[in-house]
This record gives C-alpha cells, structure tokens and sequence, in this order.
C-alpha cells in the first residue's frame, strides 16, 4: 500500500494474513483501483441511460470527475458490474469511509462510515456463507463476550465456535440488507452442540441452519415431533422475528450416537432433518435405522465447503 | 422487405453474415457480456442454420439472466427439462401432450410458469418453438421460429442500457420501410436514425407493430424523430420520457415552444401529445382527459420548472461525491487485530 494509506487500514492488513479468506477484499492500490474504474467506465459509457444520467457526453473519461480526488476500490472483482464500493480517501483519516457510485444512478452515496469495521463485516460474512442462520438476539436474552470491543464492537462469541454479529452503521437508503445481523459457526455440529447447552427458555429462537444436508422423510412416526420428543433430542417451536411464538412449526435438535441432527417439520407428514454435509452417510444408516424414507434430499449448494466446513 | 419468417429459406451464409452483425452489435451494447461470448460446438445433426447461429454468435451463462435464453447444446438442455419433468411429476402434474423426439431447450421461465423447447421432429431447418406449462401440463406451440426467437431475445438484451418508451402509432407503414438490420433474424427490427431504435419487446414479434418498443440514445433524438413524423399519423404514449412535471393544460406549454413543434392525437378523442423545443431543448407534453404533463431530458429539469414557473423541484441531483461523516473510532488494539486473524483462521482452517 502507498505511504500515505489510511493508518487504521495499513494496520489491519499488515496482521492479515494472505490467505484464501482474505484474498477477495486485499487491497487495492490507487493506481490499480483508477484502471478497474476505467474499464468499468468503458462498460457503463456503452449504455445511453448511464450516459445521460451522469451528464457523461464525450468520453468515459468524464465519469471521474464525479470521483473524490483520492479513492481505492474496496475490493478485487473483475468484472464490479452496476456498483463499484471504493474508500474516499480525499480527508486525511485513519479509517475512510466507504462509497458506492452506481451505473444508472447518481450521486455518489456512502454506504459506511469506517472501513474497518466494512470488511470485518464482508470478510466474515464471506467465509461464512455457508456456515449461519438468521438468529433474533434480541429475544433471547443471552449475552455473548465482546471480542473485539475495539475493533468490531457488534461481534460477540456465543460459545465455542459460535458468533454472532450485526452489521455496521449501515447508511445506503436504497437497499436495504438481506441479512442485518447472523449466528455463524465453525461447523454445522459446533452450532448444534451449542443449541443443547441452552435452557428451555433461551432455545426457541434458535433458527433452522441457511444451508445443510436436507433429507426430506415422510411418515415420521416416533420422530414426529409436532407430537413428541424422539429419544437424544430437546423440542421447541420457533420465536419469529417479532418475538411470537409460532404455533405451526415444531422443532428438535439433538444427538444420535456422533452425529447432530436438527429436525424440521410444519406439520403434515414431512419432516425435514438437517445434518452436517460430510456426516451424511451416517445421517443416512439412521433413518434406515428408525425406519424413516427418505422422500427428497436437498443437496447443500456447491461450494459448501469453500472456506471450512 | 423480406418475408417476416424467410430465415428457414435463406442461405447458410446469409444467416452466418446476419449473426456476425448481430453479435458485433450486442457486444458494442453489453460489452461486459460480450466479451464473455464463448465458442459453441453443437451435435452434428443440429439444424444447420441453428448451428451457424450459435457457433457464429458465441455463448456465455450471461445470455441466461440477460436475454433469457438456455444454453443451445442439446444434451445439457434435455438433462434440465428431464429435471423439470421431474419436478412436475412431484407436484402430481401430467403432460398433457408429446413432447418432440428431438428438442433443445429454449428457455425457463424464471417465476416458474413453465419451459420452452424447440421441435426438430422431421429435420426443420428452423426449428418451431414449443412452451410447457408448469400448473397444467399444458404443451402448445409458442412460437414458429427458433432462431427469431433467439435474435429477438438478444436484441432485446441489446437495448437493457437504453431509455425505451412505449410508444404506438396509428400506420407502421413508415417504420416497416426504415432499414431492418437483420431481416432474417429479427425481422421487426429497425434502425430508425443512428440514436432511434424499434426494437421487438419479446422473442415472438415478427413485424414492426405495437408489440415493439422504441429505444433512443438522448431526448433531443427521439424529439427529432418524431418531429419529423409524416402528418395524419396517430401516436400516443402511455407516460412520457425524461422528467416529468405536471401542468395545469397544454396551454401553459405551447405558447412557448420553438417554430416546428407537433401536436399528434391519439387513438382516444382526449388524448394529444406535443413535442418540440423550447430554447431549443426537448420537451414533450401529453394531456390525456384532465391530467397534463410536460417533460424534458433530465439535466434541464430544473430549467424547465423555472421556465414555466412552476415551483423549483430540487434540482437534479449533481453528481458530486457522498459525504460520509467521518466518526472518530476507538484506538484498535493490536490483540484485536491478531484475534481476527486468529477468527478467519478458526474459520478457514
């Protein structure tokens, strides 16, 4: 990075290490950061509507003056598309924030105030993709410890492989995120061994896990657990994000032999169970075992486990 | 003018020369997509003009989301509709029909609503189009041109990046007559001036007619077109393009147009739309029973306001940079930093 680079984001990136989790957000020099521009420029001048919306008659070339005097794109993407995320570094600061200029849409607007805590948010999110769920923290009462109270103070460490974070001040007005805030975790059996450490009180705002091994079975029997418990499981109906109790959907997790299993059901006769992707086999022999059928598997996307399981 | 269909008819080289154009337009259009156009190597029995189409044109995944379109290889396309059977054969929905012996997938429709395939029973050298629909099982001939339906979609693709307006005229005799860039493939299209496109709105239009759309690069392009319209000819717009004002009746606007504005009536008695200049810069105006509006290119929106002293609106938005305040942040202490290099590394092991 140049001498004259942000202090807080030479700091961060001189302890990161380049590594596969990182090597999408590392950082982009100046220099490099006005090429990509230019290309993308290209891209957008093609198109009348970019055009005229940003007054852009002649040349590409007329889309930087739109541009602080001194910027870096937020992170390496060959092909940025509709938005490019870039740091005003103009203000002489220890942590810029975070911009984005859009293709059909000006002005320039800000989308963070600091970009340390924009990448712990992205560079978490990223590695974890595949690897949380939605949790309402705010129902349920438990606290976890601050790790990093300096650096990403709404990051909190539930239990042993088990996080949980909210997103940044976020300050874009014409988007609004998908997910505000995640539980994630090392593996898909940490997350479940934690959820049978919780008291009965503090369970039901446990969410089913985004993406798992789903094996959908009909006729659940035993397992049926809008009716009962199987043997080795806690049951529990789910808290909505409005903090009410939902009448319809009945829950379990629990443990058969090694192996976690989180069953699903909303009545009816399937009962969905989700299981860690590679203990799958294992998850298998069970349901024979119970003599359960299985109607349907839902495969975890591709890329499952990119960066851990 | 050619037929609208001939394409099944026309020579091989005929419709390699017309994807050529077609590829080099859309890529000036999209060239993010474009560049990512691929080689194509189709079966050997493939329709041949099929195969010069694609092989001519290229394929990236992007033409998927972009122009709606499956990718051309048959083998891929059969696996995919053999899963979409499936899928309906679990929501207990039957075929209703046959589908073809030999077929290539043409698109799925993204809500759902169904799937469509070519049908090159009996070696078409254009193959028809058949849709299957997901609820009923239904399966009814879509569309009687492969390769149209294809080009359609691409042009169509081609103009994501260009102001269109909806726009329909009473006589399309005129259009028909401007030049059609590829009047093989996407016979409905034409090149109106450099700046003023008509352009098929679906992959089933055949013929310049209301089911097309018209593209324009500026204002000052479209105004100028349709300025030079031919007199008696009907037009009307659903909304007009640009910024938009109300005013109370065209009488506020007329008055102070350049020399040479027109006044055209639409299919309905309360309908008219104006256009021409004032100051010389665009502006059109459309009344339609009691509502009026008047517009303009964005960049003299504000001009336009004070010209007909109408309340300022807020001018448009200049494109300045954001200002995010900047928000001293606590001293980040260097055990943190190394506690969130030791957190990606629990995580990414």
């Amino acid at each position: 990075m140049e001498p004259d680079a942000p202090a807080a984001m030479r700091r961060l990136w001189s302890v990161l290490g380049d590594s596969h989790a990182t090597a999408k957000y590392r950082p982009v020099r100046r220099e490099e950061s006005r090429e990509t521009f230019a290309r993308v420029f290209a891209d957008w001048f093609a198109e009348p509507i970019s055009r005229n919306v940003w007054s852009v008659d002649d040349s590409p070339e007329a889309y930087f003056t739109a541009l602080p005097a001194r910027y870096r794109l937020a992170f390496r993407s060959s092909n940025p598309g509709d938005e490019i995320e870039f740091m005003d570094e103009t203000e002489d600061v220890d942590d810029p924030p975070v911009l984005v200029m859009r293709k059909a849409e000006p002005p320039i607007i800000a989308e963070a105030r600091s970009y340390v805590e924009w990448l712990v948010w992205r560079l978490l999110s990223e590695v974890s993709w595949s690897r949380y769920t939605k949790y309402y923290k705010q129902h349920s009462g438990i606290q976890g410890e601050r790790i990093l109270p300096s650096l990403y103070p709404q990051l909190e460490r539930l239990g042993d492989g088990v996080y949980w974070m909210r997103i940044y001040d976020y300050l874009r007005t014409d988007a609004i995120p998908v997910d505000q805030s995640m539980l994630f975790y090392r593996t898909l059996e940490d997350y479940f061994r934690w959820l049978l450490t919780l008291s009965g009180e503090h369970l039901p705002v446990a969410q089913a896990p985004k993406r798992a091994m789903k094996f959908v079975v009909s006729s659940p029997g035993a397992w049926d657990v809008t009716r009962g418990v199987p043997d080795g499981f806690r049951r529990f109906r789910l808290v909505d994000g409005s903090g009410t109790l939902n009448n319809y959907n009945w829950r379990a997790v629990g443990r058969i032999g090694d192996v976690y299993l989180w069953l699903d059901t909303w009545g009816g006769d399937e009962l969905t169970v989700y299981v860690d992707p590679r203990r799958q086999a294992e998850a298998r022999e069970i349901l024979r075992a119970h003599n359960l059928r299985i109607e349907r598997v839902e495969r975890p996307p591709a890329g499952y486990g990119e960066y851990g399981w | 003018m050619s037929d609208p269909l001939a394409i099944g008819t026309a020579s091989v080289s005929a419709v390699r020369a017309e994807t050529a154009r077609l590829r080099e337009f859309f890529a000036q259009q999209r060239p993010a997509i474009g560049r990512e156009l691929g080689p194509v190597t189709l079966e050997p029995e493939a329709p041949e003009r099929v195969r010069v189409f694609w092989e001519t044109f290229g394929w990236t995944d992007d033409l998927e989301k972009h122009a709606a379109l499956s990718h051309p290889d048959m083998a891929s396309g059969r696996a995919k509709v053999q899963e979409l059977l499936a899928e309906m054969r679990e929501d207990e929905v039957e075929l209703q029909g046959e589908l073809p012996q030999r077929y290539r997938l043409v698109n799925v429709d993204r809500d759902g609503i169904g799937f469509a395939v070519t049908n090159e029973d009996g070696d078409p050298t254009d193959p028809p189009v058949v849709a299957v629909i997901s609820d009923t099982g239904a399966v009814v001939q879509e569309h009687s041109s492969y390769l149209n339906y294809c080009a359609n979609q691409v042009v169509f693709a081609s103009f994501a990046g260009w102001p269109t307006l909806s726009v329909t005229l009473s006589s399309y005799e005129l259009l028909a007559a401007a030049e059609a860039p590829w009047p093989l493939l996407s016979p409905a299209t034409r090149r109106l001036t450099p700046d003023v496109w008509l352009f098929p709105r679906s992959g089933l239009v055949v013929a310049p007619g209301r089911q097309c759309g018209v593209a324009f690069t500026r204002l000052e392009a479209l105004t100028r077109w349709l300025m030079e319209l031919p007199e008696g000819l009907g037009v009307s717009v659903p909304w007009l393009p640009g910024k938009t004002l109300g005013v109370d009746s065209l009488a506020e606007v007329e008055p102070l147009l350049d020399p040479g504005a027109r006044s055209f009536l639409g299919p309905q008695s309360d309908e008219r739309l104006v256009v021409g200049t004032i100051e010389g810069r665009p502006v059109m105006a459309r009344q339609h029973g009691e509502r009026c509006q008047v517009s303009t290119a964005l960049r003299h929106s504000a001009w336009l306001a004070a010209r007909l002293a109408k309340k300022p609106e807020p001018a448009a938005a200049p494109p300045t940079p954001a200002t995010a305040t900047h928000t001293p942040r606590p001293l980040i202490r260097d055990e943190e930093l190394v506690a969130l290099d030791d957190l990606l590394a629990e995580l990414c092991p």
